[in-house]
């Protein structure tokens, strides 16, 4: 053998060269312990903002039925359980209902998970007890539901769990199942690389995968589907280095947060917490057994899993799951079997998105716009708590999609290429809090939010504002005033002449002023506001909350030709439902820090803006709308004895159908019509108020029980002729007025009884 | 014999009848007025009652506290209310009281105590337009007035309007001399 002299000099490059690749790799190796432990950090603490729903208030006199809690309770993921083994569980009989609600932290504070018993009794609540107290409870709040998450635009979402959280089963499940020698190893695991590729080797194909958690963790934090050698090098080096810098337990944490465990459209499901929502609508420590073991079974194919699309694949490889637990005695062999038998218990049909009422939600994200950063939304874990009331929120989109299938029925015109649409909105009275948001008929789809961006002519829905500004000048007007519907031609400054039409194109004649606004007649309407004056009009649309100040000031606006959207009407008519007092709308009443830190609140802001007199009259002329104008029909859905008030709205050739209206304590607006702007077809009552009328049942919204403001009166009228009445007539109605500005002229019967009238009482 | 005197009853009453007829044929036809939309296909109308609903025998507001007026769930979130500002949480005090107002929107006493807690926080104006609005739902109970209006009367000092200020303090004291 002959030794071959390496040159000095060569040995010394040689030397040089090797440190060089070892610095090279040092720096590689700098550059790759950065990046896993700002990735490790961004696990632990990115994390997309939650949006809760306004929690359910119990209280004694609450209008609610059994069935009413146990739709709620289900909606929260309640489970039904006569034991009542833990939180989140309930019972129901015929008069009681027995839950143990959920520890949850509210704005003013945690509340602990308790045991309550709800008697009913009527068709409401009639006490509240806690076993063991003998005081009955005056209120309780259950959790509020998640509606959803702003999660950034690479669709990352999830709910972070913390692992005492975490039931011990599934950690040992998903420990056995993924990583027997986790506590052990040091990142990688050599034996199950072995024993992975002795398998393989036999298979012929990649049957079994050698990866620690570690290393699964890893390659989640750079989810990519590349196979190559230099990636799998990384990955094995990102794994060792995150072994040395965090403990197992640090390491499993991040690992529950991040695994990628499913996909809703363009939304990563990431994490046991978001998973459990996402697949149970629970959360995670409510988890059952045969339930986590489909969540450690899609660990190893979310979307070959998908237990939505290919249930009796997922359920194959849960069972295979629960039968490898059962086998290291993880489980006790009746509770095995007990598991192996049922179903999955997955909720929602195949492809339903989770991320609820998405309307709602999107709204949300525009009252947050510009208060917070986007990246402290998507990032910082902040907590929302928004106005949103399931019930309401449920009601409102059951009826926009069983109406406009009815509606479908009725009419459809051969020609309409566009589908009939409707959009909705449900706010508070007092307080500008909206309850429910619809965009469209379909409730589950983010497309188009019509509540919010259609802005379409509003017609009728605008002659309140008229009529208002005519009374609000009480020495000229009050409800009895007689008003001329005659055909009226009105020249614009552009040389036009502005020729209006009555929706039934007959003239009506003399009539009283709030009987004008009960029929919507037109001719009346233009001749009162020509009267009053255009911008008289456009003060009161200002003062009502019109976007963006008032709105100008021309004759067609009488009639509604101003462009809004639902959610803007909305606006304006709580104005109205409030007697007077503007407050902008809000979807959001909190906002949390992540540890739970009150951020910002969002408080009633009520301003006096409508004088009170006059908008009693207002208010009680709307309520002759319902009670004996175009929304009659209102009496089909709410007993008469509920007042309510409110207005129908129809634009040109029937194109919009609108109906906006309230009671003491909900203000609806409902808007239907077709997205290319052709007719829909229906008048506001027949189509709006087909949705309106029963939605307002639904909600049981109060009837108004008006509270006379200090300088309005009330005398008798004639309902006949809406002219003032006295004993002598046999039917009166008390009509309010301003004091010092009564109604004048007399009905004939204030004489003494028609003789009409009497021969009438006789046959 | 009575036919006869309504014969005569009638006769009298045409002959006094004012000229001005009740059946003006200009006018709406009586009762029944309902030009319900022709295509309305649900809940079919029904015959209306000739009267419009009566505004008589609505609720009088002349409770004296809020614990006469108010329901066990809104006279909690009061007592919490109190608390909460006892330990100088402005923010949880209003916050207690608009979830009361989610239950009662028109319970005035609530409201005050609103205007109250925003007073506290310095919130003159809100203050204000909130005590107004507990009177306005009053329907000027006394009781609740004559506290709105020395809330008012805070308010617009702290605003520096002092002849506001002495006008709802005189209103205050009309209406507590009144009680």
């Amino acid at each position: 053998m002959i030794r071959r002299k390496i040159p000095r000099r060569w040995r010394n490059a040689g030397v040089a060269l090797a440190s060089l690749g070892l610095i090279v790799f040092s720096i590689y190796l700098i550059a790759l312990d950065r990046d896993i432990r700002s990735r490790f950090a961004g696990a632990r603490w990115t994390l997309p903002a939650q949006v809760y729903a306004s929690p359910l208030e119990l209280y004694p006199g609450l209008e609610y039925r059994p069935e009413d809690l146990r739709r709620e309770l289900q909606v929260l993921g309640y489970r039904e359980d006569r034991v009542l083994s833990g939180p989140g569980t309930f019972s129901i009989g015929k008069t009681q209902v027995d839950l143990v609600s959920r520890a949850f932290t509210f704005w003013d504070g945690p509340q602990a998970a308790m045991r309550f018993s709800i008697r009913f009794s009527g068709g409401a609540v009639a006490d509240i007890r806690t076993p063991g107290q003998s005081a009955t409870q005056a209120l309780v709040r259950l959790d509020p539901l998640l509606i959803g998450s702003i999660y950034p635009r690479e669709g990352e979402d999830r709910v972070l769990v913390k692992l005492e959280t975490v039931p011990p089963q599934l950690i040992s499940g998903l420990l056995h199942v993924e990583d027997q020698n986790f506590e052990d190893h040091h990142g990688i695991d050599v034996f199950a690389i072995f024993r992975a590729a002795f398998a393989n080797l036999l298979a012929g194909r990649v049957v079994q995968g050698g990866s620690t958690i570690t290393q699964q963790l890893v390659k989640n934090f750079f989810l990519s589907s590349e196979r190559s050698l230099r990636r799998k090098l990384n990955e094995v080096l990102m794994a060792l280095l995150l072994e040395a810098h965090y403990d197992k337990s640090e390491i499993l944490e991040a690992y529950l947060n991040e695994v990628y465990l499913g996909q809703d459209g363009e939304r990563a499901v990431h994490g046991f917490g978001l998973a459990s929502q996402f697949y149970f609508n629970k959360p995670l420590p409510e988890l059952r057994i045969h339930e986590f073991a489909l969540l450690v079974a899609l660990v190893k194919g979310p979307s070959y899993y998908n237990p939505r699309r290919h249930a009796e694949r997922a359920k194959a490889r849960r069972n295979l799951v629960l039968n490898m637990l059962g086998e290291a005695d993880l489980i006790k062999p009746d509770e095995l079997k007990r598991a192996l038998a049922l179903p999955l218990g997955v909720t929602g049909a195949a492809g339903k998105t989770a991320g609820r009422y998405p309307a709602f939600v999107d709204l949300v994200r525009r009252q947050l716009k510009g208060q917070y950063p986007e990246s402290a939304l998507t990032g910082e874990g902040l907590r929302i708590f928004t106005t949103l009331e399931p019930r309401a929120q449920e009601a409102l989109e059951n009826r926009i999609r069983s109406t406009l299938e009815t509606l479908d029925k009725v009419r459809k015109p051969k020609d309409a290429k566009a589908p009939l649409e409707a959009a909705g909105v449900v706010t508070t009275t007092e307080g500008g809090q909206v309850l429910a948001l619809a965009g469209g008929r379909e409730a589950n789809f983010a497309g188009f939010n019509r509540a919010i961006d259609s802005r379409r002519p509003i017609g009728s829905l605008a002659k309140p504002f008229v009529y208002l500004a005519a009374l609000m000048q009480p020495q000229r007007y009050n409800l009895g005033s007689i008003l001329e519907d005659e055909a009226i031609e009105v020249p614009q400054s552009t040389g036009e002449i502005w020729e209006p039409h009555n929706y039934d194109d007959m003239a009506h004649g003399p009539i009283p002023l709030y009987r004008a606004l009960a029929q919507s007649y037109n001719y009346a309407t233009v001749r009162l506001g020509m009267d009053v004056g255009a911008p008289a009009v456009s003060k009161v649309f200002a003062a009502a909350g019109f976007p963006g100040g008032p709105p100008p000031a021309y004759h067609s606006m009488f009639l509604g030709s101003l462009h809004l959207a639902p959610l803007e009407v909305a606006q304006l008519y709580s104005t109205l439902a409030s007697n007077g007092y503007y407050t902008p709308l809000l979807a959001i009443r909190e906002v949390l820090a992540k540890e739970g830190q009150p951020l910002t609140r969002y408080e009633f802001n009520v301003r006096r803006t409508l004088p009170e007199g006059p908008l009693h009259l207002l208010n009680w002329a709307l309520e002759q709308v319902v009670q004996t104008g175009t929304a009659a029909g209102t009496a089909a859905y709410v007993p008469r004895s509920t007042r309510l008030a409110g207005k129908t709205g129809t634009t040109d050739e029937l194109r919009d159908s609108w109906f906006a209206g309230f009671g003491a304590d909900r203000v609806a607006v409902i808007w239907v019509g077709r997205d290319d702007n052709t007719p829909a077809g229906f008048t506001g009552a027949s189509g709006a108020l087909q949705i309106w009328a029963p939605l307002m049942a639904d909600l049981r919204a109060r009837g108004l029980e008006p509270r006379l403001p200090a300088d309005v009166e009330e005398i008798e009228i004639d309902p006949v002729t809406g002219l003032r009445a006295d004993s002598g007539c046999a039917e009166t109605v008390l009509i309010p007025y301003i004091k010092g500005f009564p109604l004048e002229d007399y009905a004939a019967c204030a004489h003494g009884r028609s003789p009409l009238r009497w021969l009438q009482d006789q046959f | 014999m009575p036919h006869i005197f309504a014969l005569l009853w009638i006769l009298l009453l045409t002959a006094c009848a004012a000229p001005k007829q009740i059946m003006d044929p200009q006018l709406e036809p009586v009762a029944p007025v309902m030009p319900l939309p022709s295509e309305t296909f649900e809940g079919k109308p029904q015959p209306r009652p000739a009267s419009l609903p009566s505004y008589r025998g609505q609720a009088e507001t002349r409770a004296r506290t809020a614990e006469s007026y108010s329901g066990p769930a809104v006279l909690s979130l009061l007592k919490q209310s109190r608390t909460a500002l006892s330990k100088g949480r402005n923010d949880q005090a209003s916050a207690a009281l608009e979830r009361a107002l989610r239950i009662e929107p028109k319970n005035p006493f609530v409201w005050q105590a609103l205007a109250s807690v925003h007073l506290d926080g310095k919130r003159a104006e809100q203050a204000e337009a909130t005590a107004e609005k507990a009177i306005s739902l009053s329907q000027n109970n006394p009781h609740v007035a004559a506290g709105s209006w020395a809330l008012i009367a805070q308010a617009r000092t702290m605003l520096g309007d002092v002849a506001g200020a002495e006008a709802a303090q005189q209103k205050a004291d009309e209406l507590k001399d009144a009680q």
